[in-house]
Parts: C-alpha cells; sequence; structure tokens
C-alpha cells in the first residue's frame, strides 16, 4: 500500500513538473550549447520514457521530459560544471553533477529503482571529450573511481591510476603528475587550496569518498584560473545535502571508521556532516612484541570531519558554507644502545589543518558571479628528543570571478586570487652547509663551528593572483581558442609574473576534438625553502605544451592521446651540502625510499639544504586513455610513456639526470562489472618502470665512523626492476527498507609479488638487496548508506 | 636529525631486508682502525699515522702502508676522486705535518680558521673549541687487493687550545675474568672492555664536563656476537657505566681472534686483539 502511495504521489509530481517543463520550454533550444543525455533504469538499463530532467540550481533552470527512448535535450548555456536532477516514477530521484569537460557528451543517468527508500545516490557519468576548448584533463565520476580495486574505497588514492601519474612506492600518496615534483601540483576542494591530501603520506585521502562528487585531474596545461604551481592541477567538488529528509550513512574498514549524514536545514537549505577516525593506533598496538625497542606513546591515528551547509535565498543564489579539516599525529619512543639509564628517544609528528570557507555564486542574465573566502590553519610538527621543528600557519584566501556567458558557450572570465598568512616557524637543529662553510670542516667563515642552534620566525606573506580568461567558438567548430593570461605577485619572493596560456581545439566530425596548449606557469617558492636561510629564492617556472586529440568510437569506447613536453627553469635546488634528493654523500638509499620520501615531505617539513634558483627540469611524453562504460562495466586501461630529468648545481652535476621518480612506462588497465543485481567484481594491473637509483662505483673505510662508506657511481643510472602489480575487488551490496549496506573486498598485490621499491646493501656494500614492498594487502569493509 | 628520524621510521616501517654477513666478523682483509699520536694536532705540531689492518685470517698484516694529506678545505667523498696523487700531499714517513698540508692547501681567501677572534681555552663549557679536520687516506694492499681508509685529524684553529690523548682499553674480561687460552665451541661469553679512566680527557656534555664517551668496537674471525659494540660512558660523578657484548664461540674447533677498537668523540684511538683457541 504504501509502494503504490508513493508511487502515486511520484506520478502527480512529475505531472505538474511536466506541465511546468511545457511552459518552460516554448524556447527553442541552441544545438551549440546543449546538453544532450539518457536516463535509464539502472537495474535492467532500459530507457525511462517521460523522465523529468532539470538543470541547474533552483527553480529556474531548463527542463526537459525524456522521450520514448529515453532521451532529452537540455539549452543550458552557463559555463562550467552543472547539476542535473531527474525525477521518474517508481524510481529515486537522482540529483548529479555533470563536470564541466563532459558537458557536451552524452550524458547517461542511471535510476534505481525506487524499492521503498530514498537511496540511490549512485552517478554514472559517460565519460567524453571536452568541448570547452580545455587541454586534456581526466575526469572520472567519484562511483567509479571509489570502487576502483586497489583504492580501498578511497576516490584520491586512485588518482594514480590516471594517464600522466606515476607510481608512488609503497602505496604512498603523492602526486606527480607529467614528472613534476609533487610540491609541484596544486589541489582544491571547492576552490580552498588544500595543503594535505592524504593522511600520513597514503593511508587514506583527507576527504571521505562518499563525500566528494566530482574529481578532476589536469595533469598539467590548466587554464588562468588557477596558478601558483608549475606542475599539475587537482579540482575535487564535494557533494551537497539533500533536501528532501536525513540520511545517514557509514563506513568501517580495517584502518578507519567514518559516519556521515546529510538532510534539509533552515531556509530550504541542506546539510552534509561527515566524520572519520582511524584505529591504526589500536591495531599496531597489539601487533607489536611486548619487549620490542620501538614503543608508541601516541600510536598513528588520524581525524578528518567536514561540514558542509547549502542554501539558496533566491533563485538567483546560492550560498554555501563549509568546514573541513584533518589531523594526524604519531609518538613513539625508541631505546638507545647507551650504558647509562636515560631517557628514551623520542619522536613526535603531527601534521594537521582547518579550513573554513564560504561560497557565493549569483547569475545576473549571462552574468555569473563567484566569491569564495577561506581561512585556515596549518600545523606541521616534527620533533626528535629536543630537536625539530613546528610549522604553524594562518592562511587566508579569496577567490572571486565573474563569467559573461554568450551565445555558442562563449564566454569572458576573469577574476582575482588572493592568499595571505603568517608563518611561524620554531626550528631547533644543527644547520646543513651554508654559503661560506666548507662542509664536514667544522667550521665557517667566522671560524665557528655548526651546533645545534634554535631559530623562531614569523613571516606575512600576501600573494596576489588576478586572471583573465575567455572562449572563443567558431560557428563550424573547427577554431576554438582559449585564451588566458594571468598576473602573480608572490610575496615571498617579492615579484610580478605573467602566465599567458592558450588552447586552441578543433571539433571535427565523428566526435574527435583536436586539442593544441601552451603556457607559462610560475610557481612561488615556498617558505619552506628559506628555512636555511636564501633569502633571495626567487620563483620557478615551466613552460608546458601539448597536443592530443580525443574520440569517442563505437561501443561506448572513448579514448584519448596526448603528448606533452614541459621545460622547468630556477628550480630551488641544494648548491652546498650532500643532502639533495640524490643523497649524493653516500647515503645507503641514493634514490629509491630515501629520495622519493625526501620528495614526499618536501612542502610540509622542508629540505635540509640550501637552495638556490640554479635547478633545471625537463619532461616529455605520451598519455594514451582508452576508457569504456556502459550500465553494467567500466573500465579504462592508461598507459603513459613519459621522460623527467633534472639538473641540481651545475657545479656538482653538469647535465641532466632523471628525475627520482622519472617511470618511463606506467601502465594501467582496470575494469569492474556487475556480477547478476548485487555483485560486483574488478580487477587493476599496474606495470611501472622501476624507479632510478645511484649505484655504488666503490667503497672505502671511515676509520672515524668505523663504517664503510659508498662512492657514488653516475647519478641515478640504474633503476629498480620493473613494478607489477595485480589488485581485485569485490562487493556485495543488500538493498532493504532500512537502506542499503555494501561488504568489499579489496586485495592489493593478490599475487604477493616482492616489488622492488629500493636499494640497501650490507656493510661493505659488496652485495646488494631489495627493499621490498607491500606484500598482499587484503582491506575489508562495509558501508551503509540510507 | 629529525628528518633522519622520520626516514628511519618510514624505513622501519617498510624495509623487508633479509640478513647479510655481519660487520663484526672478519673474513676479507680489513682496514680496521688509524690512530694519529696525539689524536688532535696543532698547527706547529705534528701527529704519528698507525694503523690496524689485518688478513682474512684475522692476523695482523705487515703490509706497506701507503699515507697522503687531502684538501681540507674540501669534503673528501671519494678519496681516489677528491684526494688523488695531484691533489693530495704524501706523507712518506707516516708523519701529519698541519704546516706542510696548510702550505700545500692553503685556505680559500674568505674561509679558514684565524678569524676566530678570541683564543678559546677549554676550561668552560660554553663554547666548543674550533676546529679544522684534516683528511688523511690510508691505501694498501693485503693479499692482493687493495684497501682504502680514511681518517680525520682535528686541527684547532689558530689561538685556541685543545689537548687530546688517545684512550687505552684495559684488559679485555671475559665473563668477569682474564681472558683464558681456550674457550669452549659453541658456549656464549660475556665480553667487557673499558678504557682506563686516567687515558680519558674530559668532554662536555651541556653545561657539565665529564669524562669522555668511549665506543669499543669488537671484531671477531668466528663465532657470533649479539651487539658489536660496547658503549662506554660517565656521569657527572665520575661513575662509569659500560654494557657488554656476548659472543657464540663457534661450533667448530680452531681458533678465534678478536680485536678491539676503541673509539673516542675527538678522534682517539686504542686497539687490542687477543687469540682464543677452539679444542
Amino acid at each position: 500500500m504504501s509502494a503504490y502511495i508513493r508511487s502515486l504521489a511520484a506520478a502527480v509530481a512529475v505531472s505538474l513538473i511536466v506541465a511546468e517543463w511545457r511552459e518552460a520550454t516554448a524556447q527553442v533550444t541552441d544545438p551549440a550549447t546543449a546538453i544532450r543525455g539518457v536516463v535509464r533504469d539502472a537495474t535492467t538499463g532500459e530507457p525511462i520514457p517521460g523522465a523529468y530532467v532539470r538543470a541547474g540550481d533552483g527553480e529556474t533552470g531548463p527542463a526537459a521530459i525524456a522521450d520514448a527512448s529515453g532521451e532529452f535535450e537540455l539549452a543550458y548555456s552557463e559555463p562550467g560544471a552543472v547539476e542535473i536532477v531527474a525525477i521518474a516514477t517508481d524510481y529515486s530521484p537522482l540529483t548529479l553533477l555533470v563536470p564541466r569537460s563532459s558537458r557536451a557528451a552524452k550524458v547517461e543517468i542511471a535510476l534505481e529503482p525506487d524499492l521503498g527508500d530514498m537511496g540511490g545516490e549512485v552517478i554514472e557519468i559517460t565519460e567524453s571529450a571536452p568541448e570547452l576548448a580545455e587541454a586534456q584533463s581526466y575526469e572520472f565520476s567519484t562511483e567509479e573511481l571509489r570502487t576502483l580495486p586497489g583504492a580501498g574505497n578511497d576516490t584520491l588514492k586512485s588518482i594514480q591510476s590516471m594517464p600522466g601519474a606515476s607510481r608512488i612506492p609503497l602505496g604512498l600518496g603523492g602526486l606527480v603528475l607529467r614528472g613534476s615534483s609533487p610540491r609541484d601540483t596544486n589541489v582544491y576542494l571547492d576552490g580552498v587550496e588544500v595543503p594535505l591530501l592524504y593522511h600520513f603520506g597514503g593511508l587514506a585521502s583527507f576527504y571521505p569518498s562518499a563525500l566528494i562528487e566530482n574529481l578532476e585531474v589536469a595533469p598539467g596545461s590548466f587554464g588562468a584560473e588557477y596558478g601558483r604551481a608549475q606542475g599539475g592541477l587537482v579540482t575535487l567538488t564535494s557533494r551537497p545535502g539533500r533536501t528532501d529528509r536525513w540520511r545517514f550513512a557509514s563506513e568501517a574498514s580495517l584502518i578507519d571508521a567514518s559516519i556521515r549524514a546529510d538532510g534539509p536545514g533552515a531556509w530550504g537549505g541542506a546539510w552534509s556532516i561527515g566524520l572519520r577516525r582511524s584505529y591504526v593506533d589500536a591495531v599496531l598496538a597489539a601487533a607489536l612484541p611486548s619487549d620490542s625497542d620501538l614503543r608508541f606513546t601516541l600510536a598513528p591515528r588520524y581525524y578528518d570531519g567536514q561540514l558542509r551547509y547549502d542554501v539558496s535565498p533566491t533563485p538567483r543564489d546560492d550560498l554555501s558554507f563549509m568546514v573541513f579539516g584533518s589531523d594526524d599525529r604519531i609518538a613513539l619512543e625508541l631505546a638507545d644502545d647507551s650504558p647509562v639509564p636515560d631517557e628514551p628517544n623520542r619522536t613526535r609528528v603531527q601534521t594537521s589543518f582547518i579550513r573554513v570557507a564560504g561560497s557565493w555564486r549569483h547569475r545576473e542574465g549571462d552574468l555569473l558571479w563567484k566569491v569564495t573566502p577561506w581561512a585556515g590553519i596549518d600545523k606541521y610538527q616534527i620533533k626528535y628528543n629536543d630537536q625539530g621543528q613546528t610549522r604553524t600557519t594562518y592562511p587566508v584566501g579569496l577567490r572571486s570571478s565573474v563569467t559573461n556567458t554568450f551565445s555558442r558557450g562563449r564566454f569572458v572570465a576573469g577574476g582575482i586570487d588572493l592568499q595571505a598568512g603568517r608563518y611561524d616557524l620554531y626550528l631547533r637543529n644543527e644547520p646543513p652547509p651554508r654559503p661560506g662553510i666548507v662542509s664536514g670542516t667544522g667550521l665557517d667563515g667566522d671560524g665557528e663551528a655548526p651546533e645545534i642552534v634554535t631559530k623562531q620566525s614569523r613571516q606575512w606573506l600576501t600573494d596576489m593572483g588576478f586572471w583573465l580568461e575567455g572562449l572563443y567558438k567558431h560557428e563550424s567548430g573547427l577554431l576554438n581558442l582559449r585564451p588566458g593570461v594571468r598576473l602573480d605577485y608572490f610575496g615571498l619572493s617579492d615579484e610580478w609574473v605573467v602566465d599567458p596560456r592558450l588552447t586552441v581545439s578543433q571539433e571535427l566530425p565523428a566526435d574527435i576534438t583536436i586539442k593544441e596548449s601552451i603556457g607559462i606557469y610560475h610557481q612561488p617558492p615556498s617558505t619552506v625553502d628559506e628555512d636555511w636561510g636564501n633569502p633571495d629564492l626567487r620563483s620557478s617556472y615551466s613552460v608546458q605544451a601539448s597536443v592530443g586529440v580525443a574520440a569517442k568510437l563505437p561501443g561506448n569506447l572513448e579514448t584519448s592521446l596526448t603528448g606533452f613536453a614541459d621545460e622547468r627553469y630556477n628550480l630551488p635546488v641544494d648548491v652546498v651540502s650532500s643532502a639533495s634528493p640524490l643523497a649524493a654523500g653516500g647515503s645507503k638509499a641514493s634514490g629509491g625510499i630515501g629520495s622519493v620520501a625526501a620528495e614526499l615531505l618536501d612542502e610540509q617539513f622542508g629540505s635540509w639544504s640550501y637552495r638556490d634558483n640554479v635547478g633545471r627540469g625537463r619532461a616529455h611524453g605520451l598519455e594514451l586513455l582508452l576508457k569504456r562504460a556502459t550500465d553494467r562495466s567500466a573500465g579504462w586501461v592508461a598507459y603513459t610513456y613519459s621522460r623527467s630529468q633534472r639538473s641540481g648545481d651545475p657545479q656538482l652535476y653538469p647535465g641532466f639526470y632523471p628525475y627520482v621518480l622519472d617511470q618511463p612506462h606506467v601502465l594501467t588497465a582496470v575494469g569492474s562489472t556487475r556480477l547478476g543485481e548485487s555483485w560486483r567484481a574488478g580487477a587493476r594491473l599496474r606495470y611501472a618502470t622501476g624507479n632510478p637509483y645511484t649505484p655504488v662505483s666503490g667503497v672505502y673505510y671511515d676509520t672515524d665512523q668505523q663504517e664503510y662508506l659508498p662512492i657514488d657511481g653516475p647519478i641515478l643510472s640504474d633503476r629498480l626492476p620493473d613494478f607489477f602489480q595485480l589488485d581485485l575487488r569485490i562487493d556485495r551490496t543488500w538493498q532493504r527498507d532500512w537502506g542499503s549496506l555494501a561488504l568489499f573486498l579489496d586485495v592489493q598485490n593478490v599475487t604477493n609479488r616482492l616489488n622492488a621499491e629500493g636499494v640497501d646493501y650490507n656493510f661493505d656494500y659488496s652485495e646488494i638487496q631489495y627493499i621490498r614492498g607491500l606484500p598482499i594487502f587484503p582491506s575489508i569493509g562495509l558501508e551503509y548508506r540510507q | 636529525m629529525t628528518r633522519i628520524a622520520l626516514l628511519l621510521t618510514l624505513g622501519l616501517v617498510a624495509c623487508d631486508s633479509t640478513e647479510t654477513q655481519p660487520q663484526y666478523l672478519i673474513e676479507e682483509p680489513r682496514v680496521l682502525a688509524i690512530r694519529a699520536d696525539p689524536p688532535v694536532v696543532d698547527l706547529d705540531s705534528r701527529a704519528d699515522l698507525t694503523a690496524l689492518v689485518v688478513d682474512s685470517a684475522g692476523a695482523e698484516s705487515p703490509t706497506t702502508l701507503s699515507w697522503r694529506a687531502c684538501n681540507p678545505w674540501q669534503f673528501v667523498l671519494d678519496p681516489v676522486a677528491d684526494c688523488g696523487a695531484e691533489d693530495s700531499l704524501p706523507l712518506t714517513d707516516a708523519t701529519l705535518v698541519p704546516v706542510d698540508v696548510l702550505e700545500r692547501f692553503p685556505p680559500p681567501p674568505d674561509t679558514g680558521p684565524g678569524e676566530a677572534g678570541e683564543p678559546i681555552a677549554e676550561e668552560g663549557c660554553a663554547e666548543a673549541v674550533p676546529t679544522l679536520d684534516l683528511p688523511v687516506v690510508l691505501e694498501t694492499q693485503v693479499d692482493g687487493e687493495t684497501l682504502t681508509a680514511i681518517k680525520r685529524v682535528p686541527m684547532p684553529a689558530p689561538g685556541s687550545f685543545l689537548q687530546r690523548t688517545n684512550p687505552t682499553l684495559d684488559e679485555l674480561r671475559v665473563d668477569g675474568e682474564a681472558v683464558p687460552s681456550t674457550v669452549a665451541p659453541g658456549r656464549e661469553y660475556e665480553l667487557r672492555a673499558t678504557p682506563r679512566t686516567a687515558s680519558l680527557d674530559i668532554s662536555c656534555e651541556g653545561e657539565a664536563r665529564v669524562l669522555e664517551s668511549v665506543s669499543v668496537h669488537v671484531y671477531t674471525t668466528a663465532g657470533a656476537l649479539d651487539d658489536a659494540v660496547i658503549e662506554v660512558e660517565h656521569g657527572e660523578d665520575g661513575t662509569q657505566y659500560a654494557d657488554s657484548v656476548t659472543w657464540r664461540a663457534p661450533e667448530e674447533g680452531g681458533e678465534a681472534k678478536l680485536w678491539l677498537v676503541a673509539v673516542d668523540g675527538e678522534g682517539g684511538v686504542d686497539w687490542r686483539g687477543y687469540r682464543l683457541d677452539l679444542p
């Protein structure tokens, strides 16, 4: 009976909506700006005639009724992502965000049959060739990424499976896009810069996947709206709450548990709330032997939390308020070898941040205004006994833009991108060699021996960015021009820079698009680069160029092939000591784990070295993506050929050598399919060329230290064996009146292959052995959704 | 240090290393130690150099030693490339003469001792005495194998005063007794070796002046050690704290050589060798 009433109510609602639509669509649809798609039954794949589809926020957006084949067409000319609502009798309503690069694609909407609950937030979007003349970026629905085998239900960890991304050892986080350093790529959530993407370097991402609506990765050549990064760009869009009723969900895995809820609020708004806490500490505490010299006084644990409120006070205005943050802490004690009864060696690491942001969107005719102010606190602390550093930052920012849309999708947009803050540093450590000191001699120019120093500093810095961008589309589609320019002021280096950028695309018959892009990307020096005293650091920059072709093929196949070439200038590199990423001073990890860890930690904790802008970098390569998505299955093959090189201090290392994460060949094949109504299975296969490392060419004995020291061979001239890994995932969903329950089992490295991630040697370097990667690693989790 | 600690922590989590031959086990010709006498040499003084070189059986090798001093203003990463024949000063009589080294390698224009201002006497612990390390490379051939070793001999900045002596090791104690002539195969023995207190220098630990710490490295040609270093430290009241290591004698008969190399924090070195018979 209740199901009948619900169906009847839905039918009435649809009828009313259809009437509204007929009135609203008394206008001609412009084919150049239309959004086309099809509404299907998520279970059977059958089209749903009569489904109501509306675009845009509020009640004023264009609407359409799906025809007999389930297809619809919406006239919608505003740039950027668009929210689409789909409603049909006997189906759960669905709200989805169509990413800007998928606007011209055929949007596939899969509605879940209404089983008596209001579930059905599964979103399937068919990827398409971008039509807004943007350079090649890779955009995926969060659902297909979250259920990616090997990702452990974590959307952001799947970025490494995309074209242009290097594999990071040991399953750690970090984004190396087109051979750039992790610090060269910026990540934004709803326009707010995120300082730390992963808990503990990759254990889990900072934002629960279920609360992310869209993920877009631009390995390079992004537009003028974003700056201060000479590598790539990752933009995340969080999921707003729903307004009809409150829903609760929770998820638990072997390492953490989370709860989330969304529902209606005051003034017709919607809340979205999430909280997550890890219990790695309990697992490790149980696993550590009682007689171990190592003891966790605070085992690794992380929190993250999210709060978002969305409201539309008028049909033309949308407001949102959000708070999100993350906190990671670990403290451990390690007994030393001293015979004197003494305190153990204590290490403590904390990385945390919080962001408070607001957003206002206002539409006025063809104008769209967006304002996003934000503020936050970042804290990075690492202490080893009485030495270490604490870095506390209080950043504030403002992003504001205005877009004027014209016919055929042409637009002009401009905006400001301000960021300022207070940077506090407390540092107590032995300084590295610096100009005027003779490395290893113990004397500097004043005849003073290096010693433990305490440094306390406070800086107020302001970065300002102003950008202008436009899109001209010729009627024929054969020439789309998207020029942009960005003017930046970097407070730390007190310099103005100009970054012109241009993307040209041609839309050819048979859904083929060709794109060419070139641009300059400046990046300011980091405050961490000045820890050890070079106040004269300037910005570095890259010149990026790419050419790509994208096409839609029969059988729901889509493909893109992009060639890229980057040149990087003025990179800050170590010029005095040997503590560069090369670890050329004879470290046992010249390349491999040590160097990669230094790269991953560089932005948060800096480099224990004195740097100058004398480094160079260059990269080139090809990215191939072949993707297929249907109602029941999805998958892609991503192959990247890439060569990335660096040069350091020309006086020490003339010429180029491979970047520590240079991986010429990276291949990822991933797919998942539904098995029946409730089961889904998938697999991911990854292959990557082994990372480079510096071989040992000789050895001598240091009698003072009573240890052998290696003599480095040619810098990063050898490579680890190639990496290969197979991951499997299976999940099952139970649909019940009280909600849905999904159980997943994700097994990484099912073949238990002992991949080499670094090198180690015996005491006199006469034998080499590999540091092995993760063994077979199962991850199991349970997710409940209303 | 913090960075190293973090990387070590990462390493602890990540490493899946298998055991390799331990450093304490002598199976190939080795240079085990170099001693400068005195261990810290003044500008207008000289230091005699000796070395402990053993063959694959652990016997002290009567080999010819080739000594050379390197450019002290350049960090020696590679004793061949950075301190080759043309970039070094030969020390034909195994004697290091700082004046000769600085004459061969004069200080760079903006760097070097002599600008330290007031002479610093080592009476308080407020300031460390600035020193310049004089790298010395030893090359020798044993059983057809070329061995290379390096030692850095500290030289106080002119005007500074720093007097150091080499430590002197007391006799090794085995299970608290004098070293036995024979040991039982497969049995575990506690080894304890400490330097004579009178041979130790005073060092600064924070603001306190204490007897210096000494690390006694243990090497053997047979058997196994649970730890290869005996740490000797001292409290402010002069109390000596010394740990011990456990040596498990080999199962098979024959002989075992034990070498103890004591190293203090200021370049001081001493060594002692023992032969143990196994029935």
